[in-house]
């Protein structure tokens, strides 16, 4: 809860770090582990009322990671709910009748363990680590959450207090206004335009039988998915599994209803957002994706490696022609698959001094020049090489690994593609890459947004203003 | 992954450089280790000393090692100078400009980066096992021939510059940055690690040479190295990567800030939330005052279930976020803390938050807190050491702050013998609030 907005956009330290890195990148990749002595590879089983739970065995440190991915953020609320997904998520810690308000943050907090939630447009995550031994209690506690939460009043009231402070800490930084201009565009009246936090007005509507009607309607088993990374087999877990989440009820049928994108941006769209806590110009390219689950999985693998090409360190052509150039602190490129559209965005911080429009074009020149002819045959096999070679680092670290495989499982992908994906990288030719990355940068369907400064702006816009223009 | 290439200022990341100085949270400290493999003293023919946890399972080395003189070491007319030298650490050696060690270290999955704290210079190095030889002949490379091109040099001057100027408007960035000049006055840590724009107009290559000179030695060398290579293989290694380097290194004593009294300072500025940072300095705790003070700051602090998230947050609603923590650097340490809360609310959370740390202070923890603390500290000793790099950065910080090589093997222990008496007089120390400075950034009624 303390970090309980899982928001790219609200910090602003992506927005001047050396590489502007993006902090949710829905899907980030990994690899089957190398050597005979590692411990067995994920593997993923599914409970009679619809719980799928995956194991991510490391027997290196007697830790364990406990995380729980619902398939509900805010994307599933209703036009007057905006932010409710979040709020619930904060309520989800005020407890049952078997386990009372606090027993849960006491266990955690005893074993000597961590605890926190994340709410986002597509999922909303609980998440735990702590000593082995501490694993039975804490599935016990995450199953008896998934249906026999009690809100009180007052605990209600005192939460709206809480969400709004976090919403006003939110509303200080540039970050909020930037991703309401930028996601209005990219996103039209789809529920991405909105931001899981929510707005002061929707907050102040927030009370006990709002957020319990919004848990009634979606949390359930079959939306669920628990990935248990760290010192554990399957074996132990389906065990455990069956004294605690297979007792849950399967709730009724999957009351998912797809959202469908309808008012997609057409064109190319630049929004310029003036901000007092911003010192320098931060500009943002994106460009639509099909849904992680309507893309051919070659495709997002290609596209995955395109942005790290174009995008992901010092000899990437970003940081040559931006960063290299004096025109920027940082560049970078990533690529977010979600569950109803996604995006591969550019983005750079310019230096201080640097205008906007020089900034911009240099941008403009080496994403035409890519669009045009593609990236070059040593570029790729340098850069493909380093992607592979760094994929032992993910074996190292199973938090991430955990993460990762929730968050790509939430947005349709199988534990096979996840598993799968350092082979399919290894099998890429530059003209899938190609392809692929041409194809995407030639749609016209594009959103700049640029965040200046306040004293840069346009006589007569305010913080909360913002000047659209379209173009072709 | 690859997390040495990042340089970031995020709030957390400048309130570390500004006010820990050097310090690791407390909340990372270990305890039981008997599962993990054991720490390993290595003394290279040379009589360089490393500290080494070997671990094969993954086929990575994480290599890390510091100078102790970072900022604080800086001359007085040169702030950045240890800035730069850290930042243009991997910048280009010997024959390879940036760009051509860059691709070197890519193409094999390797990577090495400096970073600049007040008490010292960090290099952080990782490779895959299959990789090590051209990996480690590159870091011998830039460690005895760096090139200091003029290229990377002016983009860490602007990359310095830009962040300067991003922390003059972020709530956060102009908080800390008073609260370090009330806490620290004219000591070296009250500016940031960066310099200041006078000193970063001047500043050439040449300073940072005559810093490097100075500062990057075998006598202040600190070497902590996990995963998959063993003692044998990190003796030889040790004289080879840093048989360039003088034997002494000339450092310079770093004045020790005075202590204020309490002075309260409020910034104007157009924010939703306010933003509270507080603290005070206080002389070193030794180890076992040390451990009574962390027990302390788990039960003032811990998330969800310390006092002041149950009574800040949770019974008056008065913030969202509300934390103190320590931050211990050489020779003193700061006892610190923060908190956001709307504009109409922020005098009343601070001043309950001072009187929440005071009254457990003076009245003590319940036996229940204690054991609960207690337990919360033993159990999280995993927790921090789950990967390579986490495992090397736990060697550096128990050489930067003197513990013995036991320390991880004897934590459980040393934290079982803690009782309510060492609480209490740990907390008389830690807790100075008639010295206590505090800044709010937000709206000035």
């Amino acid at each position: 809860m303390t970090q309980a907005l899982q928001f790219k956009f609200t910090r602003l330290r992506e927005l001047h770090s050396a590489y502007v890195l993006a902090a949710v990148i829905a899907i980030v990749f990994l690899i089957m582990p190398a050597h005979a002595k590692q411990a067995a590879k994920p593997s993923e089983f599914t409970l009679a009322n619809g719980l799928r739970i995956v194991v991510v065995p490391d027997h290196r440190v007697p830790i364990i990671t406990h995380m729980v991915f619902y398939r509900i953020g805010s994307v599933d609320e209703r036009p007057d709910e905006n932010g409710v997904a979040h709020y619930l998520e904060h309520l989800m810690f005020k407890g049952t009748p078997k386990f009372p308000r606090g027993e849960f943050d006491r266990v955690v907090m005893r074993g000597g363990g961590v605890q926190n939630a994340t709410t986002s447009h597509d999922t909303t995550v609980y998440h735990q680590r702590l000593p082995r031994r501490g694993l039975e209690r804490l599935m016990a506690m995450e199953a008896d959450r998934m249906e026999n939460l009690v809100i009180d009043e007052a605990a209600a009231a005192t939460e709206r207090a809480i969400v709004k402070e976090e919403y006003l800490g939110n509303a200080n930084q540039p970050g909020l206004p930037f991703h309401y201009a930028t996601a209005g565009a990219l996103f039209g009246n789809h529920p991405y335009a909105l931001a899981p936090i929510g707005t002061g007005e929707s907050i102040a509507t927030f009370d006990a039988a709002l957020a319990m009607r919004f848990y009634r309607r979606h949390y359930r088993p079959s939306r669920a998915i628990v990935v248990i990374g760290g010192d554990v087999t399957e074996e132990d877990v389906r065990v455990l599994a069956e004294r605690t989440y297979a007792r849950v009820a399967s709730g009724e049928s999957d009351p998912e209803t797809p959202v469908e994108l309808a008012s997609a941006a057409t064109s190319a769209q630049r929004v310029v957002v003036p901000h007092p806590r911003v010192s320098a110009v931060h500009i943002r390219r994106s460009f639509l994706t099909p849904s992680a689950r309507a893309m051919p999985i070659k495709d997002a693998t290609a596209l995955h490696l395109f942005s790290y090409i174009v995008g992901n360190g010092t000899p990437s052509r970003l940081y040559q022609g931006l960063v290299v150039k004096g025109l920027a602190s940082g560049a970078s490129g990533s690529l977010e698959l979600r569950r109803y559209a996604g995006t591969l965005s550019f983005e750079t911080t310019a230096l201080p001094g640097v205008p906007t429009e020089t900034l911009e074009a240099a941008l403009d020149r080496i994403l035409r020049e890519i669009a045009a002819n593609g990236i070059n045959e040593h570029e790729f096999n340098e850069m493909k090489l380093r992607f592979l070679a760094t994929r032992v680092y993910d074996e190292d670290n199973t938090l991430n690994r955990a993460n990762t495989i929730g968050h790509s499982l939430i947005v349709g992908w199988s534990l096979d593609d996840v598993l799968g994906f350092k082979q399919r990288v290894e099998s890429l030719t530059l003209a899938d890459v190609n392809r692929v990355g041409r194809a995407l940068l030639n749609d016209a369907r594009t959103v700049t947004g640029v965040l200046i400064p306040q004293d840069q702006a346009q006589p007569g816009a305010s913080a909360e203003g913002r000047s659209v223009t379209t173009s072709n | 992954m690859m997390t040495f290439l990042n340089r970031h200022s995020s709030f957390t990341r400048l309130a570390a450089s500004a006010l820990v100085a050097g310090g690791m949270l407390f909340a990372l400290i270990p305890g039981h280790a008997q599962a993990i493999e054991p720490v390993q003293r290595v003394v290279s023919p040379g009589g360089i000393e490393a500290l080494l946890i070997e671990s094969r399972e993954v086929g990575l080395i994480s290599f890390r090692f510091s100078f102790a003189g970072g900022a604080a070491q800086d001359p007085a007319d040169r702030l950045g100078a240890a800035y730069f030298a850290g930042y243009l650490f991997n910048e280009g050696a010997g024959d390879f400009d940036t760009n051509a060690l860059t691709a070197r270290l890519s193409r094999i999955g390797a990577g090495f980066a400096g970073d600049t704290l007040q008490g010292g210079i960090n290099v952080n190095f990782s490779a895959p096992s299959a990789h090590q030889e051209e990996a480690f002949k590159l870091l011998k490379l830039a460690i005895s021939a760096p090139r200091y091109d003029n290229e990377p040099m002016e983009r860490a001057r602007r990359s310095a510059l830009a962040s300067l100027e991003q922390e003059r408007v972020s709530p956060g960035g102009v908080a800390i940055r008073r609260l370090a000049q009330l806490l620290y006055g004219s000591s070296r840590h009250a500016q940031p690690i960066q310099g200041t724009p006078e000193s970063l107009a001047v500043i050439t290559t040449a300073d940072v040479k005559t810093f490097r000179e100075r500062v990057f030695a075998r006598d202040n060398l600190r070497v902590a190295v996990a995963g998959d290579i063993d003692a044998r293989a990190l003796s030889a290694l040790l004289d080879d990567l840093f048989a360039s380097l003088p034997a002494k290194a000339d450092l310079r004593p770093a004045a020790i800030p005075d202590t204020a009294v309490s002075h309260h300072e409020a910034i104007n500025m157009d924010l939703a939330q306010s933003i509270v940072v507080f603290g005070s300095t206080l002389p070193k705790l030794d180890a076992k005052q040390s451990l009574a003070a962390n027990v302390f700051t788990q039960i003032l602090s811990a998330s969800f279930t310390g006092r002041l998230f149950k009574i800040v947050r949770e019974r008056e609603g008065l913030v969202y976020s509300v934390s103190a923590a320590r931050g211990v650097s050489q020779d003193w340490e700061t006892f610190w803390g923060s908190l956001g809360a709307a504009p109409d609310k922020s005098e009343r959370a601070l001043a309950m938050t001072l009187q929440e740390i005071e009254r457990l202070a003076k009245e003590g923890p319940s036996p229940e807190e204690i054991e609960d603390a207690k337990s919360a500290l033993r159990g999280s000793t995993y927790l921090g050491l789950d990967t390579s790099s986490n495992l090397s950065a736990m060697l550096l910080w128990m050489l930067e702050h003197k513990q013995p090589d036991t320390f991880l093997a004897e934590y459980d222990a040393a934290i079982a013998s803690i009782t309510i008496d060492d609480v209490r007089s740990a907390s008389r120390l830690l807790v100075r609030l008639d010295h206590m400075q505090s800044v709010s950034v937000g709206k000035v009624r």
